[in-house]
């Protein structure tokens, strides 16, 4: 059996084809010149876009993650300033709390020693006073005794006896 | 103008005797020999001298009373004890 028999069979009409075919060449050419070269230069375009928006994401996660980096180094530079600064604040807090510390000491040990002095002058005021006091009543009471022993003839003899005295330091 | 206040210092040469009790003449008369005395003699009468004598003629003075033994008594006492 020849082909020609069997697409007679089947219905195929070679002439029709070749019509179909040439059509369908017509019809890609036609597309390849006006859509197909559009698409692929839309394409190629998109392409690119793509390519620059990727790197430009390079670009901006190398810019996020130097100033990730940065953002790093400035944190850590701020802790370790905040610590210097605790640490020279913490040092000036107990140099001043050493220095308040002696100052108190100082001023207790003055208070101490004046309150010392203090109950010393005051002890010996007491004591004075109390010497004054008891002079004054020995005094007293020698005077006293005196009044009553000192008669008239006794005051004679004392008065005689103190003319000899004033008599010997007149004359020497 | 400004007035001048002259004051005049009387000092007084007189003899004064000072006693606890009334003095015996004799006891003046001695006094009075020892410091030349012609004149009067002021006599004064202190009981709070308890006894002996306090005798002053001018600058010269002298004084031998009880009260003056007490007083001196009483400084020993509070400079000794």
């Amino acid at each position: 059996m020849e082909f020609s028999e069997i697409f007679d069979k089947l219905g195929f009409d070679w002439r029709l084809a070749l019509i179909n075919a040439i059509n369908f060449l017509l019809f890609f050419i036609i597309l390849q010149r006006f859509v197909l070269s559009k698409v692929a230069t839309a394409i190629a375009n998109r392409q690119k876009k793509l390519d620059e928006s990727l790197k430009n994401a390079d670009q901006l996660a190398k810019e996020l993650s130097e100033a990730q980096e940065k953002s790093d180094a400035i944190i850590k530079d701020a802790n370790r300033k905040a610590n210097e600064i605790i640490i020279t604040h913490q040092q000036e807090a107990e140099l001043l709390a050493s220095q308040i510390k002696k100052e108190a000491e100082g001023e207790a040990t003055a208070l101490k020693q004046k309150a010392k002095e203090d109950i010393k002058k005051e002890k010996e005021t007491m004591r004075k006073e109390l010497l004054d006091e008891t002079a004054e009543l020995s005094v007293k009471a020698a005077q006293k005794l005196l009044e009553e022993e000192i008669s008239v003839e006794k005051d004679k003899k004392l008065v005689k006896k103190y003319i000899e005295q004033i008599e010997s330091q007149i004359t020497s | 103008m400004k007035k001048k206040n002259k004051r005049k210092i009387k000092v007084n040469n007189n003899l004064i005797i000072t006693a606890a009790h009334p003095l015996e003449e004799s006891a003046i008369n001695q006094i009075k020999d020892m410091f030349g005395e012609k004149g009067s003699v002021e006599i004064v009468i202190d009981k709070s001298i308890i006894g002996g004598i306090r005798v002053k003629k001018g600058d010269q003075y002298f004084d031998g009373t009880i009260q003056s033994k007490l007083n001196q008594l009483r400084q020993q006492l509070i400079q000794n004890l």
